[in-house]
């Protein structure tokens, strides 16, 4: 039997949505019947079948990526990408550079508001005045001259005195005032002269796929415990799941201990450690170690 | 003045899945770890079938990951996790494969090396029938029949309805059997 054109497509994509079963059950059955009583259409379920399996076996074979590439890969990819940067910009180089702005943006706002706001001062000023020195009011000439400048030296100390103690005076004064901008954190390499060690860590649970680890700061230590948790939780760099730093009496001086934990594609866990150079004006480290190959610190002024 | 960050054993706790995206999407080291580990083998897997040689896949996983990181904190979570690194993925093969398109040359292979090497005959004449498909057939197959995505994820990685994936599949299957038909 010749079908016309149409209906073939038609019974064609029919036989297409029956194979992928898209059909409702009723179309289904319909299409089950066809098919039995129909030879093209089943020479063509047979073909979309044919197909089906010369795509799915031709599936070239991927093998997966060597550790090494796959970590070279990702290192790349977080250098290139900049988040690392951007996260330590974001960390304290954005409110070196917000901060200005926010300030201006507010003294500008508080300047207008006194500027705009009236101000009952003069004549209040005027009534506790002394009224002896005041001039006599017969003579306008002489109330132009001679009185004014009393009059000026009378109203300008009260008057400064009374401002600079309203609050907004002083944050004005406080937002004028030369700030202190937060220097540029910089790379304290490894002292060359220091041997790092690579130890199996045994304390950590094995099967621990990740961990989160929260830093506890000494009570009275300069680092705030939020800047201690942004160390542990931020700052690490990704093979690094944890950082310790001591400085102390159990260090030489000018110099603090530190030390990376990871863990291996092997599921070992190791632990690096470092002596770095520091002075008593840096307490916080931000950042140890994204290469393997070298312990680095990133040192933060301390700020008042 | 003794500063120790005492890095407590005591306090850990493993992350569930949820808080690992949310991680990441704010640029978190460790976050960022987790999705590449979790999606660099099909990222790779997908790169190598449409590239077809292994040094345009690293380069394109590479690429991939370089922008995935980077848009991330964009990342509203419209589609799920996977079709978006999908799309990425794709955008970047095709994008290395245009650049290097005459690079690409596939293994010609003698049929009269016995019976184990038919199928081998076979997958070569059904990739370079791959080929000559036109590219959004080939990619449309490429995800259905090599990568396993379901219809709704093929929907959400070409950023089309389902019906036009059906439609599209149903033409790509009738285009690949002239075309291998043609061949063999």
């Amino acid at each position: 039997m010749i079908l016309p054109f149409n209906h073939r497509a038609r019974m064609a994509r029919r036989i297409a949505a029956y194979h992928t079963g898209d059909l409702n059950p009723a179309a289904c059955e319909a299409v089950s019947r066809h098919l039995a009583a129909c030879p093209h259409c089943s020479e063509e379920l047979r073909g979309l079948e044919e197909t089906d399996r010369l795509l799915r076996g031709a599936a070239p074979r991927v093998a997966s990526l060597p550790p090494d590439t796959s970590r070279a890969l990702f290192a790349r990819a977080l250098d290139e990408s900049g988040v690392l940067r951007r996260r330590t910009r974001g960390g304290w180089q954005l409110y070196a550079w917000a901060t200005p702005a926010v300030l201006v943006l507010l003294g500008g706002g508080l300047a207008v508001r006194e500027l705009c706001r009236p101000d009952p001062l003069p004549a209040k000023r005027l009534a506790v005045g002394t009224p002896a020195k005041r001039p006599a009011p017969p003579d306008p000439l002489a109330t132009r001259t001679k009185p004014e400048p009393v009059v000026r030296q009378e109203r300008r100390v009260p008057r400064l005195k009374a401002r600079t103690t309203t609050p907004a005076r002083k944050r004005l004064a406080q937002a004028s005032a030369p700030r202190r901008v937060l220097p540029r954190p910089e790379v304290v390499e490894l002292l060359p002269s220091t041997p790092l060690e690579w130890i199996p860590e045994p304390q950590m649970a094995p099967g621990v796929e990740r961990v989160e680890l929260m830093a506890d700061v000494e009570p009275g230590a300069p680092v705030s415990e939020e800047s201690g948790a942004r160390l542990a939780r931020r700052s690490a760099p990704s093979p690094v799941v944890s950082v310790e730093v001591t400085m102390g009496e159990s260090e030489p001086a000018g110099t603090a201990r530190v030390a990376a934990w990871w863990r291996e594609p092997s599921g070992e866990w190791f632990w690096k450690q470092a002596r770095v150079p520091r002075d008593d004006k840096q307490v916080e480290l931000v950042l140890v170690s994204l290469s393997r190959e070298r312990i680095w610190g990133y040192w933060k002024e301390e700020t008042e | 003045m003794e500063t120790a960050f005492c890095m407590p054993w005591l306090q850990r706790r493993t992350r569930p899945e949820e808080a690992w995206v949310a991680a990441a999407r704010l640029s978190e080291p460790w976050a960022l770890e987790r999705f590449y580990t979790s999606y660099r083998d099909l990222v790779y897997s997908l790169c190598f079938r449409l590239t077809g040689s292994s040094e345009d896949a690293e380069d394109a996983t590479q690429a991939t990951f370089i922008r995935a990181f980077r848009d991330l904190p964009r990342f509203r979570g419209d589609s799920s996790l996977k079709t978006w690194v999908y799309r990425i993925a794709l955008n970047e093969a095709l994008g290395l494969r245009r650049k290097q398109r005459d690079l690409l040359e596939l293994t010609e292979t003698s049929a009269d090396v016995g019976d184990a090497a038919a199928s081998v005959v076979e997958g070569v004449a059904v990739r370079s029938a791959l080929e000559r498909l036109s590219e959004e057939h080939r990619i449309v197959l490429v995800l259905q029949f090599w990568e396993g995505l379901s219809g709704p994820e093929i929907a959400e990685v070409l950023g089309i309805s389902l019906p036009a994936v059906k439609m599209r599949l149903h033409r790509a299957r009738a285009e690949f059997r002239k075309s291998y038909e043609g061949a063999v």
